[in-house]
């Protein structure tokens, strides 16, 4: 399972793919919007986690962008701001129904996640 | 005369007759030139002059001459000498040897005059004159010579007599006949005036009666609202009128102008100026446009006299002249002013008038406005005795005016107050009034009723006091009123205060959320490396707990602000059921006892983690208000909104506590505000009111810290179903019960 970890916060993205990997999953991590559309064609991941709020292109347009080419990837969007309602409800207008997580995730819950999702993401 | 004619010669006597028809026509200046050309030829003198000298004077100046020139016409001569008036003719034959006219040969010499003769004449003013013949040759003066002489002198001292009379008499019966016109003018002016009291109309009738009689322009302006404003003028050419009424559309006159009709209505004296000069326009007009039109108008002599009625200048009355060439005088003066008090009183009149027709109207307004007022107005005589009673006052306290006129004002005053009436009775015999005093009055029904009264001494015509009005304000609604307003403006406050805290919250929420999540990323990292000893794997534990504490914190009052998921079927019984069994230990500690009533009921639509805070943090808060313990009841039932009646499920926490002190109880849902000193968040049941409002439900909060009854109840109404389109909504869908 490959996990691409998005989110401006470079701390959060960094403990969160040492986290993935200790717990024996690939995991990569990008800062922001093109940087992670860049990584995910080298990448190829089948779960992208990524924040919502960023500056220049934001985490929904960064994973419609992702999604476009990896139909079968796996979205979870956390975020810690009330702002990113909206946004959420506008991906979901335009058919993308991806769940939201509340920051802070506590890591057993986001492994526990992970392994529950369905086998072909 | 007849006969020394006899001796003249016959052709001379015909002459002398023809001379004497044409002095009977009374043409001076015509008999004047024939007595000339008789002279010329009878006497061959080379010039003659009539002198004259009024009486009691000793000045003497020619009056009719010819053949002589301007000098000699125009020089006076002092003289009280008794040779000129002693009636005998003054012969001198040759100036230089003559000692009588010595010291005026220099002016004989400069005329040429050698001889001359001077006849005495009388004026038909009693004055004293000669006729005197001037010769330029030395000319011997036979007994012929004088003769011919007198006779023409008598001739013209006849002729300047009886022309004389005749010009006094043709200018007195002119004058008579203009004074006569005059008169007739004002009389008719003045029964125009009088015909109607629309001045507006007859001061119209009035300038163009003036003209031309009176003058070329007549026009009457008047002072209306502190602006000068020409209600009429006239002038026989309507092509003129039209120039003249452009003109003063063009440039209005100013009450401030220095000058002309301004100027005398400001000082209420007349101004008359007999010849107005190009000159005198240029300096009293700089405007180059206005100057034209106005030299355009031709006006060569004006007068303006004020209106004045009453000692009050009213405005003012013009009389130009133009066209005809008059010049205004005093006697125009005189007309106008006569004129301008016909109609000042005129115009004072009608406007009298005018104010009385107001002010009757006024009181049939005045009485509809009384009856019609939302105020009770009564009115009462000095001893209290009711004498009008409006139509609001027999609303607002229950008599009919009929019961209520002639009865006594303690009808409606309550007997505790009976002594208000007399001090404001009082202070009315003393003229004074009484401004909003706020009291209690008791209308039929037998209640009470708050009224705030204003009572003012009524006056007959004479300015006695002869009782009083009174106007009664029913001022529960206008507490209503502000207590509403008050209500608003907190509503108001308090959501301005929300709308702040909701954005501290979401920045807090941000800001706090992602460094919780980079220390819980790094504890769990930590936690999970296997080189750590025991005692530091024991540190890193209690770090974890108390970040999850943290974020527990964060979440619950920040949390509604969190980005929300679709809403799902939640059954509100089983979730207190649930949180109850949670807390039970909690009961157990603090001698609680539970009493609750949970109906099974239909699951409603909403967020269940967001639910489950709203119960946690009520039972939590009842748990915290029962420091000594006691009995606390939880109830769930299905129910319906109070006011909307939608149906939903309603959950009643009821505890035995401390209560909440009526001071803070509006605060409770206001962020930050806790009873709890440094134990709470303050944000618990600001949090609660916000979920509740996502879910378009409603609260109530009842307290009582009243000893052995106090306590709180909390009671939400989930709807069973709700829109959840729009956090906005929010605030507007908060119920307040």
């Amino acid at each position: 399972l490959r996990v691409l970890v998005i989110d401006d916060e470079k701390f959060i993205a960094d403990t969160l793919v040492m986290i993935l990997q200790q717990s024996g999953r690939e995991a990569a991590a990008a800062y922001d919007g093109p940087a992670a559309v860049r990584r995910a064609e080298s990448f190829q991941p089948n779960v992208v986690i990524s924040d919502v709020i960023m500056p220049g292109m934001n985490g929904i347009e960064t994973c419609m962008n992702i999604q476009a080419k990896f139909p079968k990837c796996h979205i979870l969007l956390f975020s810690g701001q009330a702002a990113t309602n909206e946004l959420v409800r506008d991906a979901r207008e335009k058919g993308f129904a991806w769940e939201l997580l509340a920051k802070p995730v506590e890591p057993e819950e986001l492994l526990a996640k992970l392994a529950g999702l369905p086998k072909g993401a | 005369m007849s006969l020394r004619l006899e001796t003249v010669d016959p052709a001379i006597s015909n002459l002398l007759e023809a001379t004497s028809s044409l002095v009977s026509s009374l043409e001076l200046s015509d008999v004047l030139g024939k007595i000339l050309k008789l002279a010329e030829l009878l006497l061959e003198a080379d010039a003659y002059a009539v002198w004259g000298c009024k009486p009691q004077d000793t000045t003497w100046r020619v009056i009719y001459s010819a053949g002589l020139s301007a000098a000699y016409v125009n020089q006076k001569i002092e003289t009280s000498s008794s040779e000129w008036t002693n009636l005998q003719p003054v012969i001198a034959e040759d100036v230089d040897w003559m000692p009588l006219v010595r010291d005026r040969r220099e002016m004989y010499r400069n005329e040429g005059v050698k001889s001359f003769i001077a006849y005495p004449i009388w004026t038909s003013e009693g004055g004293m004159g000669t006729v005197t013949f001037y010769f330029h040759q030395r000319r011997e003066m036979t007994p012929d010579v004088l003769q011919t002489g007198q006779l023409l002198a008598n001739i013209a001292n006849a002729a300047i007599n009886s022309a004389e009379i005749h010009e006094t008499q043709k200018s007195l019966r002119q004058a008579a006949q203009r004074a006569a016109e005059r008169s007739e003018f004002l009389a008719h002016a003045s029964n125009l005036l009088a015909s109607s009291l629309d001045y507006n109309t007859t001061l119209t009738q009035f300038v163009q009666l003036a003209v031309p009689k009176i003058a070329d322009w007549c026009a009457v302006s008047v002072v209306q609202a502190n602006r000068i404003q020409r209600i009429a003028a006239a002038h026989s050419d309507p092509a003129k009128l039209q120039l003249a009424n452009e003109y003063s559309k063009k440039f209005p006159p100013n009450l401030n102008d220095r000058t002309g009709t301004s100027q005398v209505i400001r000082e209420g004296k007349p101004q008359l100026v007999p010849i107005v000069t190009d000159e005198m326009l240029k300096q009293a007009i700089p405007n180059d446009e206005q100057y034209r039109i106005l030299s355009q108008l031709g006006m060569h002599s004006v007068l303006i006299v004020p209106l004045i009625s009453r000692g009050t200048t009213l405005g003012a009355l013009t009389l130009v002249m133009a066209e005809s060439a008059r010049v205004l005088g005093t006697e125009d003066l005189e007309i106008a002013e006569a004129l301008a008090n016909r109609a000042a009183v005129a115009i004072d009149n009608s406007r009298l008038y005018e104010a009385m027709r107001e002010s009757r109207n006024d009181e049939g307004r005045l009485a509809a406005i009384v009856e019609s007022s939302d105020d009770a107005i009564v009115s009462k005589n000095l001893d209290g005795i009711i004498s009008s009673w409006n139509k609001s006052a027999e609303r607002l306290f229950g008599y009919s005016a009929e019961e209520a006129i002639g009865k006594h004002i303690t009808l409606i005053i309550p007997q505790e107050r009976r002594s208000e009436e007399d001090t404001i009775i009082s202070r009315i015999r003393n003229g004074e009034r009484v401004d909003h005093f706020e009291t209690f009055r008791r209308p039929k029904d037998g209640t009470l009723i708050e009224v705030a009264l204003t009572i003012s001494p009524v006056r007959d015509s004479d300015g006695r006091i002869v009782g009083a009005s009174k106007i009664a304000r029913d001022i529960t609604e206008r507490r209503n009123a502000e207590r509403a307003l008050r209500e608003g403006e907190e509503r108001l406050r308090k959501t301005e205060k929300l709308a702040a805290a909701g954005q501290l919250a979401a920045s807090l929420a941000h800001e706090i959320n992602n460094p919780l999540s980079t220390v819980t990323n790094a504890l769990y990292l930590l936690d999970s490396n296997s080189t750590l000893d025991n005692g530091a794997r024991d540190l890193i534990g209690m770090a974890r707990t108390e970040l999850a504490r943290m974020s527990r914190i964060v979440k619950q009052s920040l949390s509604y602000y969190r980005a929300g998921s679709t809403p799902k079927e939640v059954d509100v019984a089983a979730m207190v059921e649930e949180s109850m069994q949670v807390f039970s230990a909690k009961f157990d500690r603090g001698a609680i006892h539970l009493t609750k009533r949970i109906d099974s009921a239909y699951p409603i639509l909403g967020f269940a983690d967001e639910i489950r805070q709203v119960v946690d943090n009520l039972l939590l808060n009842a748990i915290e208000a029962m420091p000594k313990g006691g009995p606390l009841s939880v109830w769930v039932h299905q129910s319906r909104e109070w006011r909307s009646g939608r149906p939903g499920i309603r959950m009643t926490i009821a505890d035995s506590g401390l209560g909440i002190p009526k001071e803070v109880f509006k605060s409770i849902f206001d962020p930050f505000f806790t009873t709890k000193e440094q134990k709470g968040t303050g944000l618990g049941l600001w949090v609660v009111r916000g979920i509740v409002a996502k879910h378009e439900g409603s609260i109530r909060v009842r307290s009582s810290v009243k000893k052995g009854k106090s306590g709180t109840v909390v009671s939400v109404l989930w709807p069973r179903s709700s829109q959840y389109d729009s956090e906005d909504r929010m605030e507007s869908l908060l119920s307040f019960e």
